[in-house]
């Protein structure tokens, strides 16, 4: 065998846990390392532990908001804002499809409650975890429905859209529960996500904001705060 | 030592750190500490100095979240928690020896640990501390990788900036290399 070969037909001998009776050659080599996974770990000193934990999270907490972090929160807006002024575009070209039609309905249109009533149809039969997943979807088609509304100054459907999605948050949090009732041992993660979703949702309408009239700012506010996860 | 939580947990606290949660870095810091402070210090054999580049270490991480969340290669944390330490390890030789025109893993020297790691030893115990010391430092990273950190072959990789293929040859070629400095045989090159 060459070194490569040597090499491979070692490493599965290890993660078989061989002890390489069957292959003198490297016996040795099983060996010395049965051994290193035996040495002693050096012990981490409970003092250094604590007062380096004690710095560290204090040196965290005081620093600003890295460039990279402002980045990554722009990065996302204008993403939001690109597929709003994408869906905008296709809407003012006519050549959105029925059903895509429907699926583009805002709040204030003749067809929006047909798409209500198509999210629910989906909900239907969904496991507790699929309902979160479907209900965080609607949430975010909610706030899809507001950064549309204000690049189309349809102002006065704002506060209807805003209602909806501050509706669509609280069934999120339903699912969420029902699945922590329901026994699933993943709730957590679910969590988690549903939370970091809503901080940059409330990230979006806060720049959403500086574009509106003091009314319109008012109504998002009610938005922000239902975002809210501290 | 905390138990590290499975996979899915372990991203939730990592996805909450990123989002400034200091808490959950806090949580991580627990999880990881001894495992980054034994792989430090098993490089620079002095405990000021090991603590000081842990503590290093876990202050980049925090730093360095946002672009941990960005980078789609190094998905494991645990890996990259370890490439840190890595890097935080070859500038502190760097530092200590400015002049060297070293390639950067051959930068770490060859050292003996301290009298007072080996007096409580058992003999052979002693004599693989002191063979370890002995080695180049990449055959030493990636021995401290895969039988201390008990990380698999993608992670070790992923930690070192390698292929998983020229992890195995150096596991190999560092084995018979730790071999050899414990059979007292130090001619034999690998």
């Amino acid at each position: 065998m060459n070194e490569r070969e040597e090499a491979v037909r070692l490493a599965r001998l290890l993660d078989e846990n061989e002890t390489g009776e069957a292959e003198e050659g490297f016996s040795p080599l099983l060996e010395a390392a049965a051994a290193l996974r035996e040495l002693p770990r050096p012990a981490v000193g409970a003092e250094f532990r604590r007062e380096a934990r004690r710095r560290i999270l204090q040196q965290a907490g005081s620093r600003p908001r890295s460039q990279n972090e402002r980045l990554a929160v722009l990065r996302l807006q204008l993403t939001r804002l690109l597929a709003a002024t994408a869906v905008f575009a296709a809407l003012l070209a006519g050549v959105a499809l029925a059903s895509a039609a429907t699926q583009s309905a805002l709040p204030g249109d003749l067809i929006y409650p047909i798409k209500l009533s198509l999210e629910d149809v989906q909900l239907v039969g969904a496991d507790p975890s699929e309902q979160v997943l479907l209900e965080m979807r609607f949430t975010s088609n909610r706030l899809t429905e507001i950064q549309i509304l204000i690049v189309q100054e349809r102002y006065a459907d704002v506060p209807a859209a805003v209602a909806g999605f501050r509706a669509n948050v609280a069934r999120t949090y339903d699912a969420l529960a029902q699945l922590a009732r329901s026994g699933a041992a993943a709730t957590y993660p679910f969590l988690v996500r549903v939370e970091t979703d809503l901080d940059e949702s409330a990230a979006v309408l806060e720049q959403l904001m500086a574009f509106v009239p003091g009314e319109t700012q008012r109504v998002l506010a009610l938005a922000v705060e239902a975002s809210r996860t501290d | 030592m905390p138990s590290v939580p499975p996979g899915n947990a372990e991203q939730a606290l990592v996805a909450q750190a990123i989002r400034g949660d200091h808490t959950a870095f806090g949580a991580l810091y627990d999880l990881y500490l001894d495992a980054i402070y034994g792989f430090v210090y098993y490089q620079v054999s002095n405990v000021q100095e090991a603590e000081d580049l842990t503590e290093i270490v876990f202050l980049k991480a925090f730093e360095k979240l946002p672009e941990f969340r960005g980078a789609k290669k190094m998905e494991n944390f645990r890996a990259w928690l370890y490439r840190i330490a890595r890097n935080q390890v070859i500038d502190f030789y760097r530092t200590r020896k400015p002049s060297a025109n070293l390639d950067p893993d051959l930068a770490l020297p060859a050292h003996d640990p301290p009298p007072e790691d080996l007096v409580q030893l058992g003999e052979s115990t002693r004599d693989l501390r002191l063979a370890l010391g002995r080695l180049e430092g990449l055959h030493r990273q990636v021995l401290l990788l895969r039988f201390m950190g008990e990380l698999s072959y993608s992670e070790t990789a992923a930690a070192l900036g390698l292929t998983e293929n020229y992890v195995r040859v150096l596991q190999y070629r560092a084995l018979r290399r730790l071999r050899a400095l414990l059979a007292g045989d130090e001619e034999k090159e690998p």
